[in-house]
């Protein structure tokens, strides 16, 4: 029997738009060009809010997706602070 | 002017900031594992925790600030998705944030274009040899075009896969070219030269067969294996040199520290009245300041990208790059 | 003897027969040596020109087994690493091509396809097919210049044959070479058959579909 999906949103705030805006398009291109497989998600910006909802058929799919969303999150708030 | 490039297409992460005339900095961290092999999503990993410290000291050793920079070049491909990914971001984020223009580069072509900063050297046939790569490229048409090139692994990879499979450790290149040095009985492997490409997976099996069956000497089968190999290499970019009538060569790449295929390559050369340049290895291996050089020369020749230009390409071929630059 | 081409790998002479055996009617002779290497060693380097010296002579002899007109062989000389074959002295079909009318120009395009297709037949890819590398001699057209060429009976091989042809005339005869070519499929066709020679055309369309610089031999030379 399938197991049911995993879903969620995972929501990041930051300090201000501008930051928000830098990371959002940072990472869109990315978000736009991966192959999904077994899990699916939506990345968007309101405000000074980065949402990512996923929906996952397993666990290790999701923890491998959302790594990767939150490694370039991770990077272009880095280096947008040098 | 002055540019910024990142690369990180595989193991090592390269931060190069560089003007027209020179290195401003050039500094490295590789990814490294005690046994070899290749592991894009650690690399990738390795590559996003330290991009931002690479970046603040690239700057502080080239004495600028972010703002200074006129152009960000990254290493679009060929490589590792994950690790293409790190760079890519990174580089989007900083031409946004601090609003510069950006310019994706072919890694290939920084190999030989970088050669250009450093020597006067003008339009060379160029021997790249690395872990994942192994080509022979040269400018034609407007194009660099691919004289011949591995149709499995690179010449580095199967040095290094022939030292794990007999013990050496890894990396495997520099302690094979050590035991080769001592060997001196040739053992017969199979070419590597297919029609106009290269391909080594038949050697390193056949090296690797010769090995477990115990009746050859591990220095004589390292020796017979850099010759066999090296001979390949240098036959093909022969034949690129011929054809264009080129009087340039450059051996670029990892495996350019090689002092055999340095030898072998330089005496080809020489025979055809050819000129030989090896740049130095910080230039050679994957870096920085050879993705910066190049995105500067793109910029610089009216190459613009938008932010949907920067999808990252795994398989960016050589050929497939206009150069309107030279 | 009178050096006519070097390439990265041989040395190509024009001499007379007679400087090398006796006296036969002015007949002509190629003399191509293959070159030792100083850069690598001298066991890789006496195999490989070995192979090669005598991969060349049987390619010869086996297209000629199958009906191909080449160059009859005189000697193969393991020693100096030479091979010595006749002379074809005739019109090279590069320009002979420009010069005839339309009708005979296709029907020369046809006969290339029918000696490609015997050469295929027999497992032969020449590797470096152009028009500067066929010969017209008393209404027969000669295939010259086997250096390249390999014992490969794949259709991969066959199809990368014909579609350096293709490129080939397309540069040089820009003019007329969509009908040229398809004259040459047709040439084709008649020895190899309709079946192959669709299976060919699709190949064709593979090659030229895959986005890249396709690879050429051309420059291999030598």
């Amino acid at each position: 029997m399938p197991k049911a999906p995993i879903k969620g949103i995972i929501e990041i705030e930051f300090p201000n738009e501008e930051i928000a805006k830098v990371v959002y398009e940072s990472v869109l291109l990315e978000h736009e060009s991966v192959p999904y497989r077994r899990s699916r998600i939506k990345f968007e910006r309101e405000g000074n809010k980065i949402k990512i909802k996923f929906i996952a058929k397993d666990n290790s799919a999701l923890r491998g997706t959302l790594n990767s969303y939150l490694r370039w999150i991770k990077i272009a708030m880095d280096v947008s602070d040098l | 002017m002055i540019a910024l490039g990142i690369e990180g297409t595989a193991h090592t992460l390269g931060v190069g900031i560089v003007t027209e005339e020179k290195v401003l900095a050039n500094i490295f961290d590789m990814f490294k594992t005690e046994k070899g092999g290749i592991h894009p999503k650690e690399a990738a990993e390795h590559h996003a925790k330290l991009i931002k410290s690479l970046l603040k000291k690239a700057l502080e050793e080239a004495e600028v600030s972010i703002e200074d920079i006129d152009v960000i070049a990254f290493s679009q491909g060929p490589g590792l998705g994950p690790c293409l990914r790190v760079v890519a971001t990174a580089a989007r984020a900083l031409a946004i944030k601090y609003n510069k223009p950006i310019v994706g580069v072919n890694h290939c072509i920084a190999h030989v274009e970088v050669v250009k900063l450093v020597s006067d050297v003008k339009d060379p046939v160029g021997l790249y040899v690395s872990g994942g790569n192994t080509q022979v490229i040269a400018l034609e048409g407007g194009r660099y075009r691919v004289f011949g090139e591995t149709l499995d692994i690179g010449i580095g990879n199967a040095l290094d896969m022939f030292a794990r499979e007999v013990g050496l450790g890894f990396p495997g290149g520099p302690k094979i070219e050590r035991l080769a040095k001592k060997g001196r009985k040739y053992i017969e492997l199979p070419y590597a030269v297919k029609g106009m490409d290269l391909s080594f997976s038949g050697l390193l099996t056949e090296a690797v067969r010769k090995f477990k069956s115990g009746k050859y000497k591990i220095e004589d089968i390292a020796y017979s294996f850099q010759e066999t190999a090296f001979a390949a290499l240098v036959e093909v970019t022969e034949r690129a040199l011929a054809h264009t009538g080129k009087d340039e060569v450059v051996l670029v790449g990892g495996v350019a520290a090689n002092n055999r295929l340095r030898e072998m390559l330089s005496a080809m050369a020489e025979d055809r009245g050819a000129r030989f340049y090896v740049p130095p290895y910080d230039l050679c291996r994957d870096n920085g300041a050879m993705i910066a050089y190049t995105g500067l020369l793109m910029y610089k020749a009216g190459i613009k990208f938008e932010l949907k230009d920067t999808i990252v390409k795994q398989k960016f071929r050589t050929d497939e790059v206009e150069v309107t630059w030279t | 003897m009178e050096l006519i081409k070097q390439g990265a790998e041989a040395k190509i002479y024009l001499a007379r027969f007679e400087e090398l055996y006796f006296p036969f009617n002015d007949e002509k002779v190629i003399v191509k040596y293959r070159l030792p290497k100083r850069y690598r060693i001298k066991e890789i380097d006496e195999k490989l020109r070995k192979e090669r010296t005598v991969r060349e002579a049987r390619l010869l002899h086996r297209a000629k087994e199958f009906g191909v007109n080449v160059p009859h062989i005189y000697e193969v000389d393991l020693k100096d690493m030479k091979i010595v074959m006749e002379f074809i002295e005739g019109e090279r079909l590069k320009e002979l091509l420009e010069k005839v009318p339309m009708e005979e120009r296709l029907e020369l395009c046809r006969e290339i396809g029918r000696q490609l297709g015997r050469l295929h037949n027999a497992g032969i890819i020449h590797g470096d097919l152009t028009t500067s590398n066929m010969i017209l001699r008393e209404g027969k057209i000669y295939f010259i210049d086997f250096g390249l060429g390999e014992f490969d009976d794949t259709l991969e091989t066959q199809g990368v044959d014909l579609h350096l042809l293709k490129r080939a005339m397309e540069s040089t005869h820009y003019k007329w070479f969509e009908k040229g070519f398809e004259a040459v499929l047709e040439g084709y066709a008649e020895v190899r058959g309709k079946e192959k020679e669709k299976e060919l055309r699709e190949k064709i369309d593979e090659i030229e579909s895959r986005g890249r610089y396709v690879k050429e031999r051309k420059w291999m030379k030598g």
